[in-house]
C-alpha cells in the first residue's frame, strides 16, 4: 500500500518535469533557430507570409502592459474592500459578502469574457476611446481587474485577519483611532501575506487567455495607446493554435516557453514570500501523532 | 493625520461598493441578458445544423469523468502519503509541495500546451476528449493534493493512536479512521476541482479542438464543452446562443460550489455527529 | 508507538507474560491488542457507540452480527456504561459527555480483550463525578487483568492502587505496595513529594 501512495507523491513531480522537458525540447531549439533577440525582441510577427519574421516583442509588452493595469485595479480596488471588510463592516455582513466573493470567484473565465466582449467593449468604445475601438489594453485589464478581485479581497482579508488582534489593541491603547490602528500598524503586519496575494493575482492575469482573446482584438501590433488592438502572449497561443502548423506551430509553443518563464519567475517569489508568512502556522499544524 | 485616515476609511467603503457591484453585475448581466434565449432547440434540439449545446453537455460530462477518476485516486493518496507518512516533513514533502505549487501557478493555455504536445501529438490521439481529460487532470492535482492534506491534517491525533492501541494496522488505520474523519473537507476539494474542469476552456482549445456540431463518438474523438460552445458562438456570430449558454454554464458552476460546502458539511454532521 | 514521542528514552528490558515486547519477532499489532490503552483526553472515533466498540473485534476479522453484539454488550457492561447507552448504541459517540467517552474509550479498549489495561491520566480531563465513575470501574477491572495508570493525583493512586511507583524526572525513584510507600517511605524525594513539600 505504501508503494500506491508513494508513487501516487511521485506523480505531481512526474507531471512537473514531463511539462517542463516538453515544452523546453519543443520550443527552445526554435527560438534557438530563430535566434533569441530576434525572436524576444523582434516586433514583426508574420508567420504566414512568404519570408515568415516571428517576433513576439509585441505580444510580450501588451501581456506587461495589461498585467500590469489589470493587478493595479484589482489590487485597488480589491485590497481595500478587503480592509472595509475586516474593521469597518457591519460584523453581521462579513461572512454573507465574503461567502458572496468566494462564489463569485468560480466564475468561469469564459464568462467574463462574454460580459467584456458584450458590456466592457462597447462601452470603452462608445464613452472613453478617444478613437472609437473598444477592443484593446483598457478593455481587457478592466475584464482582468474584475476576474481578479476575489482572489485578492480573500487573500487579503485572510492576511488581516491571520495578525493578532493585540496588536490593534495595544494601538488603541496608546490612543490611536481605529483608522489609524488599522493602516499604520494591521496593514504593514499583514504586509507579506498581502505581497503574496498580489504575486498570485499577476500569475492569474499573465496567464488568463479566455477572457483576454474575447476583448483584446488580436492585431499582432506594437502597444501604443490604451484603446488599440493588440495580442498577449497567451492570445497569441491560443488565435494560432486552430490554424498554424509547421514553423509557426513551433513558434507558438516557443511563445508558451516564454510564458512558462514568466510564470516560473512568479512561482519562485510567491514561494519565498509565503516563506516567510507561513512558516509558523504550518509548523503548528505539523505537529500531529503519525505512526512511523 | 487623523483626517486623512479617517478619509480612507471612506475609500473602504467606496471600494467595497464597486468590488460588490462589479460582482454582481457581471452574474446580472449574464442571467437577464441570457435567461429569455434559453430554448429547448438550444439546450436539446438537432445539433448537426442548427446551435446546440447537447453536444457540449455529453462533452463537459466525459471530460469531469475523466478528470475526476484519474486525478482524486492519485490526488487523495498523494496526500495520503504526505501526511501520514512522511508527518508532513522532510525534504521529500518540501520537494513535493514545490512541484504542486508550480503546477499550480502554471497558465491554462501552457496546460493545453503540454496536451497538444504530447497526447495529441505524440501518443497520436489526434484531438480527443481522452487529451482534454487527462491535461484537466493534471492541472487540478495540485488543488486535490493540497486540500486532502489540510483535511488529514486537521483529523485529531488521538484518533490514530486510538486505533493503533486497539492493534489496527497502519492501513486500516488510514481507510477506516483518517479517511472518514476527514471526508467532509475531501468531498468540499473535490467538487470545487470538478466546478473547475466545468469552467476551463483554454486547455480544450488545444486538446479536443471545439467541434461544436458533433457528439464525440468515443474518448479518442474530438469535442466541445460548454464553456468552449460560448466562446464558439461568441466570436462565430451567435450572440443570443453564447447569452444562454453562459447561463446554463453560470448555473451549473454556481450549483457546483453551494453544492461542494454543502455535502462536505453534511458529510462532517454526520460523522461528528451534531456537536461540531 | 514510543517512537510517535519526541525525547523518549527506555532502559532495560521490557517484558510482558515473559515475551520481549521489543524482540524483532513479536507482531507490534498483536502486542497493541493485548495491550489496551487509554489515553488522558477521551478519543472517541467520530463513528456510532456501536461501531466504535465494535472496531477492534472487526479488525481482527470477526464479522458476524451475533458475536459482534455479544461483545459491545459485554464490553459496555464491564465499562459500566450499558445501562446509559443501550437505547442509542447507534448514535454518534461524540454526543456523550466527557466522562461517558472515557468510559466508551475504556470499553473499545476491553472489546479487544487485553491482558493488561495502560491508563495515562485517564481522569485528568474529567469532573469529579466522572472520575468517581471510572476509579469505582477500575476497582471492578483489575480483578481480571492488570491495570497500569500514570496519574499525577495521589489521592486516586491511594484510592486504587495496589502497588505504585514514584517516577521523579524521568528515574525511577521508589517502587513497592502502596500502602507502603504512603505511609513509610524509603526515599526522602519520595517522603518529599507525597508530604507535598515538593516544588
Amino acid at each position: 500500500m505504501r508503494g500506491v501512495f508513494l508513487f501516487s507523491a511521485i506523480f505531481s513531480i512526474l507531471a512537473l518535469v514531463t511539462i517542463t522537458v516538453f515544452l523546453f525540447i519543443s520550443g527552445v531549439p526554435f527560438i534557438a533557430k530563430t535566434g533569441f533577440a530576434k525572436f524576444i525582441f523582434g516586433s514583426d510577427w508574420a508567420p504566414l507570409a512568404d519570408d515568415p519574421s516571428y517576433g513576439i516583442f509585441p505580444m510580450i509588452v501588451a501581456s506587461l502592459y495589461v498585467t500590469a493595469l489589470s493587478v493595479l485595479i484589482g489590487i485597488g480596488v480589491g485590497l481595500f474592500t478587503a480592509i472595509a471588510l475586516y474593521k469597518f463592516c457591519p460584523k453581521k455582513l462579513v461572512a454573507p459578502i465574503r461567502q458572496m466573493i468566494n462564489l463569485l470567484a468560480g466564475i468561469p473565465s469564459v464568462i467574463f469574457g462574454l460580459f467584456g466582449m458584450t458590456i466592457i467593449v462597447p462601452f470603452v468604445r462608445d464613452y472613453v476611446s478617444p478613437a472609437g475601438v473598444g477592443y484593446g489594453i483598457l478593455s481587457a485589464s478592466l475584464v482582468l481587474g474584475i476576474m481578479i478581485l476575489p482572489t485578492v479581497v480573500s487573500v487579503s482579508f485572510d492576511s488581516l485577519n491571520s495578525v493578532s488582534n493585540t496588536y490593534y489593541e495595544g494601538a488603541l491603547a496608546l490612543g490611536a483611532t481605529k483608522e489609524q490602528a488599522t493602516f499604520k500598524i494591521m496593514l504593514p503586519a499583514a504586509k507579506s501575506g498581502i505581497l503574496a496575494g498580489v504575486v498570485l493575482a499577476i500569475g492569474r492575469s499573465i496567464g488568463e487567455t479566455m477572457a483576454v482573446i474575447m476583448v483584446i482584438g488580436g492585431s499582432p501590433e506594437m502597444p501604443e495607446s490604451l484603446f488599440q488592438s493588440v495580442r498577449t502572449l497567451t492570445a497569441n497561443i491560443a488565435m494560432g493554435a486552430l490554424e498554424l502548423n509547421g514553423d509557426a506551430l513551433s513558434a507558438l509553443i516557443a511563445t508558451g516557453v516564454v510564458l512558462f518563464v514568466f510564470t516560473l519567475i512568479l512561482n519562485v517569489s510567491f514561494s519565498l514570500l509565503k516563506k516567510e508568512t507561513g512558516d509558523k502556522v504550518a509548523d503548528k499544524k505539523d505537529r500531529r501523532g503519525v505512526k512511523k | 493625520m487623523r483626517r486623512l485616515y479617517s478619509a480612507l476609511k471612506y475609500v473602504c467603503a467606496v471600494a467595497l461598493v464597486i468590488s460588490l457591484i462589479a460582482l454582481v453585475a457581471v452574474v446580472a448581466y449574464v442571467l437577464i441578458n441570457g435567461v429569455d434565449k434559453l430554448s429547448a432547440e438550444l439546450l436539446f434540439g438537432d445539433y448537426k445544423d442548427t446551435p446546440s449545446i447537447l453536444p457540449a453537455f455529453i462533452g463537459t460530462l466525459q471530460l469531469v469523468g475523466i478528470a475526476a477518476v484519474i486525478a482524486v485516486p492519485i490526488g487523495v493518496a498523494s496526500a495520503i502519503f504526505l501526511v501520514e507518512y512522511t508527518g508532513n516533513k522532510g525534504k521529500f514533502v518540501k520537494v513535493v509541495q514545490v512541484a504542486t505549487e508550480t503546477l499550480a501557478g502554471i497558465p491554462s493555455i501552457v496546460y493545453g500546451l503540454f496536451g497538444y504536445l504530447i497526447f495529441v501529438v505524440a501518443f497520436g490521439w489526434g484531438y480527443s476528449m481522452l487529451a482534454g481529460g487527462i491535461t484537466l487532470a493534471i492541472m487540478i492535482l495540485p488543488t486535490i493534493v493540497r486540500s486532502t492534506q489540510e483535511s488529514l491534517l486537521s483529523v485529531q491525533g488521538g484518533l490514530r493512536e486510538g486505533a493503533y492501541a486497539l492493534g489496527t494496522s497502519k492501513v486500516r488505520t488510514i481507510f477506516k479512521i483518517v479517511l472518514p474523519s476527514a471526508a467532509g473537507g475531501i468531498v468540499t476539494a473535490i467538487i470545487l476541482a470538478i466546478g473547475r474542469v466545468v469552467s476551463e476552456s483554454a486547455v480544450l482549445l488545444l486538446t479536443i479542438n471545439m467541434v461544436v456540431n458533433k457528439i464525440p463518438e468515443s474518448l479518442l474523438s474530438p469535442g466541445t464543452s460548454l464553456a468552449l460552445d460560448i466562446y464558439y458562438f461568441a466570436s462565430h456570430g451567435y450572440p443570443d446562443e453564447a447569452a444562454a449558454t453562459a447561463v446554463v454554464l453560470l448555473v451549473f458552476v454556481m450549483m457546483l460550489n453551494l453544492l461542494a460546502g454543502f455535502i462536505g458539511n453534511l458529510i462532517r454532521k454526520n460523522t461528528y455527529g451534531d456537536t461540531k | 508507538m514510543n517512537d510517535l514521542v519526541e525525547g523518549c528514552r527506555m532502559e532495560g528490558e521490557y517484558r510482558i507474560g515473559g515475551v520481549d515486547i521489543f524482540d524483532k519477532e513479536t507482531d507490534v499489532n498483536v502486542l497493541r491488542k493485548n495491550v489496551g490503552m487509554v489515553f488522558q483526553k477521551p478519543n472517541p472515533f467520530p463513528m456510532s457507540i456501536y461501531d466504535n466498540i465494535a472496531f477492534a473485534p472487526r479488525t481482527f476479522g470477526i464479522t458476524k452480527k451475533s458475536v459482534l453484539d455479544e461483545i459491545v454488550e459485554g464490553s459496555l457492561r464491564r465499562a459500566s456504561i450499558w445501562d446509559e447507552v443501550k437505547d442509542r448504541l447507534r448514535k454518534n459517540a461524540l454526543g456523550m459527555s466527557g466522562g461517558q467517552q472515557q468510559r466508551l474509550c475504556i470499553a473499545r479498549s476491553l472489546a479487544a480483550s487485553p491482558k493488561v489495561l495502560l491508563m495515562d491520566e485517564p481522569t485528568s480531563a474529567l469532573d469529579p463525578i466522572s472520575t468517581g465513575k471510572i476509579e469505582e470501574l477500575m476497582e471492578e477491572l483489575k480483578k481480571d487483568l492488570t491495570i497500569v495508570i500514570v496519574t499525577h493525583n495521589m489521592q486516586q493512586a491511594t484510592r486504587i492502587a495496589d502497588k505504585t511507583a514514584f517516577f521523579l524526572l524521568g528515574e525511577l525513584v521508589e517502587y513497592g505496595n502502596t500502602d507502603d510507600i504512603f505511609i513509610s517511605p524509603k526515599d526522602e524525594r519520595t517522603e518529599r513529594y507525597i508530604t507535598g513539600r515538593f516544588g
